[in-house]
């Protein structure tokens, strides 16, 4: 089939989408949304009841069963690595049965990462920002907590299969057709559940909720369009795919929890509307270049060029997002690790676009030329951006679900240098042994050192040292796997559902109806100027929810007293005796700065 | 006979502490890359050279690894079940 026809089904498909979405669940309105609540729900019959129907359940068991997939991807992935230097590591394992070829370990990890791992999370960030952003909560929370354990099953025989000789040779997409045809299908009911929550809350489409749902949509083409492997070896569909997963899929769930985590976090509004619009319609109006290890053996010249062009303006929308988001944290980055994990994807996502932008026009029917970069390439953008983004929704959205912080600071610190210095540490380390082994495997090098009589070693130990880097990503996930457990049994409780804004939006333009929460989650304040509608004078803004005047005024006392008890705290004598976690306990009672020594606390003390 | 002074640890944890830990850690780190390196023919020893219980699995370092992530997964069992009875 040609890749014009695909494409053209693609864009046809995600406008429906879209005008679905505008229109409220299209022309059937009321009962498209009746029978679509019914079949999330009661339709399952006994099966709805096995979870538990409460705000921020799905995103929970979704972030739960994700980060899992994270640690077994990411092993997978190192123990990938460390065979490719040391081939018989893993021999022992044979006795259990265990000797994957190579294509079978890299079907198995293509899997689990790519549909495991970074879907499970990014769903799962999905639902938590959906749910915030509709009125707290999804339409459908249990049917949808339900859907990560048969997710998850599905994945865990997709591990099994891709360990068979069923596998195929259509990279990203080894396993048989009917296998993906099966996530699309799982797929459907949460897609239903996005678009219900979206026309249930009646609240205006942001840009974070488009990227979400456009996103399904792209997912589930991908599955139907996949049956079509079924009719034999098909490059230029093998290649598509790829690219739709990549950046149809995969890129446009990150961008959207980016969109949606950083002016969450920081409770600013986005830099730039005109940006993130641009961003959202190239994203799914281009190529991606990222999924560069696709490749096309031959093509006329004219498809040649249109790609080319389509992948290059594939960089607009990336350099949007990494200048309206950069320009969004501005000065802010270090206040949230939800916040410096996902700029760090989105800055990263610069060098890796622009490596896999040559990789892809010389792997769409050229010479390939760099395709010995490319596995390293998908790897960098498979853990360096969407992991990097995966891992910032767990430290901002998975707290947001569950009402309680993580549990130590320390992990989360532990986390974020792990995970970047693996990724950092892999890329430089694994495109040397990527350059060294291409340049000593060309025919004419091997033909010299021959004639010479030299035999080369290539890069064998560097491989290790790629892999040992790696490693941290691993380390990574177990350590973000700990905080989220303890964080949900023990971490210190969210006082308020209501996100903090910190710098006060002079201006505001809005549009349709909105809530006051949603106002202060964009970083409204009591002095901020409300333009409706582009400047028209009509609108109406209700304040039913405002407390009295005189409330607030007692609450003003309250607080005074407070602080004048707080500053007549006593000091005592013997602060040198005294252990330093207990002076900041003090330092915090009699309101002084609890930083620093702990003589810099007694000095403040006893002053 | 001398007397022992009342307190011979403090308390403090100076922020260059943390700076020794990482050059520490990574001047190790570096000398095993470097050990591989200029003695081939020396290398580490396996986690089956080790342990002998282990000594089917090879000699391969690669098992050092793995038993950390089973040893983090481990962790996080032991803690699910920890929280729950605790709950």
């Amino acid at each position: 089939m040609e890749i014009r026809t695909l494409f053209i089904s693609y864009v046809i498909w995600l406008f429906f989408v879209r005008y679905l979405t505008i229109t409220g669940l299209g022309p059937f309105g009321s009962f498209a949304r009746d029978i679509s609540a019914f079949m999330l729900g009661k339709g399952l019959g006994p099966a709805a009841d096995l979870m538990e129907d409460r705000a921020g359940g799905a995103a929970k068991t979704w972030f739960a069963h994700g980060i899992f997939w994270f640690i077994i991807a990411a092993t997978l992935s190192f123990l990938s690595m460390w065979t490719a230097y040391e081939p018989n590591a893993l021999h022992s394992l044979g006795a259990i049965g265990y000797s994957p070829s190579v294509a079978q370990a890299t079907a198995a990890i293509h899997v689990v990462t790519a549909f495991g791992a970074l879907s499970m999370i990014l769903m799962a960030a999905g639902f938590a920002m959906q749910g915030r952003l509709s009125g707290g909560r999804m339409a459908n929370e249990a049917t949808t907590a339900l859907i990560a354990f048969v997710w998850s099953a599905v994945i865990a025989a997709g591990l099994i299969l891709s360990h068979t000789d069923l596998i195929g040779t259509s990279s990203w997409f080894e396993l048989p057709p009917v296998y993906y045809i099966l996530l699309t299908f799982l797929a459907l009911p949460l897609f239903v559940n996005h678009l219900l929550t979206m026309a249930n809350s009646g609240s205006p489409v942001m840009i974070a909720q488009w990227f979400i749902v456009m996103g399904y949509a792209a997912f589930i083409w991908l599955g139907v369009v996949s049956m079509f492997l079924l009719g034999g070896e098909n490059h230029t569909l093998s290649w598509l795919l790829v690219k739709v997963l990549f950046g149809g899929w995969l890129l446009s769930q990150a961008l959207g929890i980016a969109h949606h985590v950083i002016p969450s976090a920081l409770g600013v509004p986005l830099w730039s509307r005109s940006l993130a619009t641009l961003t959202l319609f190239g994203t799914f109006l281009t190529f991606s270049p990222l999924g560069a290890v696709a490749s096309i053996p031959s093509m006329g010249p004219f498809m040649q060029a249109m790609v080319a062009i389509l992948l290059s303006l594939s960089l607009v929308p990336l350099i949007a997002t990494v200048v309206n988001l950069t320009k969004t944290a501005s000065g802010r980055v270090m206040e949230s690790y939800g916040v410096k994990f996902t700029l760090l994807g989105v800055i990263l996502l610069i060098p890796i676009s622009f490596g896999s932008l040559f990789a892809s026009v010389s792997a769409f029917g050229g010479g390939n030329e760099l395709a010995h970069i490319a596995s390293t390439l998908d790897t960098l953008a498979l853990w360096g951006v969407f992991g990097m983004i995966a891992l910032g929704s767990i430290h901002l959205l998975f707290p947001q679900v569950t009402g309680r912080e993580l549990f130590s600071c320390a992990k989360k610190k532990m986390t974020f240098w792990f995970a970047t210095v693996g990724v950092v540490g892999f890329g430089t380390s694994q495109f040397i042994v990527d350059y060294v082994n291409n340049s000593i495997g060309a025919a004419d090098v091997s033909l010299a050192l021959e004639e010479a009589g030299v035999s080369a070693v290539g890069a064998g130990d560097v491989q290790a040292f790629a892999a040992i880097m790696f490693y941290g990503v691993a380390l990574a996930g177990v350590f973000a796997a700990q905080n989220m457990l303890q964080g949900s049994f023990r971490g210190v409780a969210l006082s308020d559902g209501a996100p903090a804004s910190n710098v006060i939006t002079a201006q505001m333009a809005i549009s349709g109806t909105t809530s006051i929460r949603n106002l202060l989650a964009s970083g409204a304040g009591v002095d901020t100027v409300l333009t409706v509608d582009g400047g028209s004078s009509e609108g109406r803004i209700s304040l039913a929810n405002i407390s009295p005047a005189e409330e607030a005024s007692e609450e003003a006392d309250a607080e005074t007293e407070e602080d004048e008890e707080q500053s007549a705290v006593e000091i005592p004598d013997n602060l040198s005796k005294m252990l330093k976690a207990e002076l900041v306990e003090l330092a915090k009672a009699a309101g002084v700065p609890t930083t620093g020594t702990k003589s810099d606390l007694i000095d403040r003390l006893s002053a | 006979m001398s007397e022992l002074p009342e307190m011979t640890q403090g308390q403090d944890e100076p922020a260059a502490s943390t700076a020794v830990w990482t050059l520490s850690l990574v001047g190790a780190f570096a000398f095993m890359i470097l050990y591989g390196v200029l003695y081939p023919n020396h290398p580490f020893p396996g986690l089956g050279d080790i342990l002998p219980l282990f000594s089917e699995l090879g000699s391969s370092v690669v098992w050092f690894f793995i038993a950390g992530i089973i040893l983090g997964l481990s962790m996080l069992l032991a803690m699910l079940v920890g929280e729950s009875i605790a709950e």
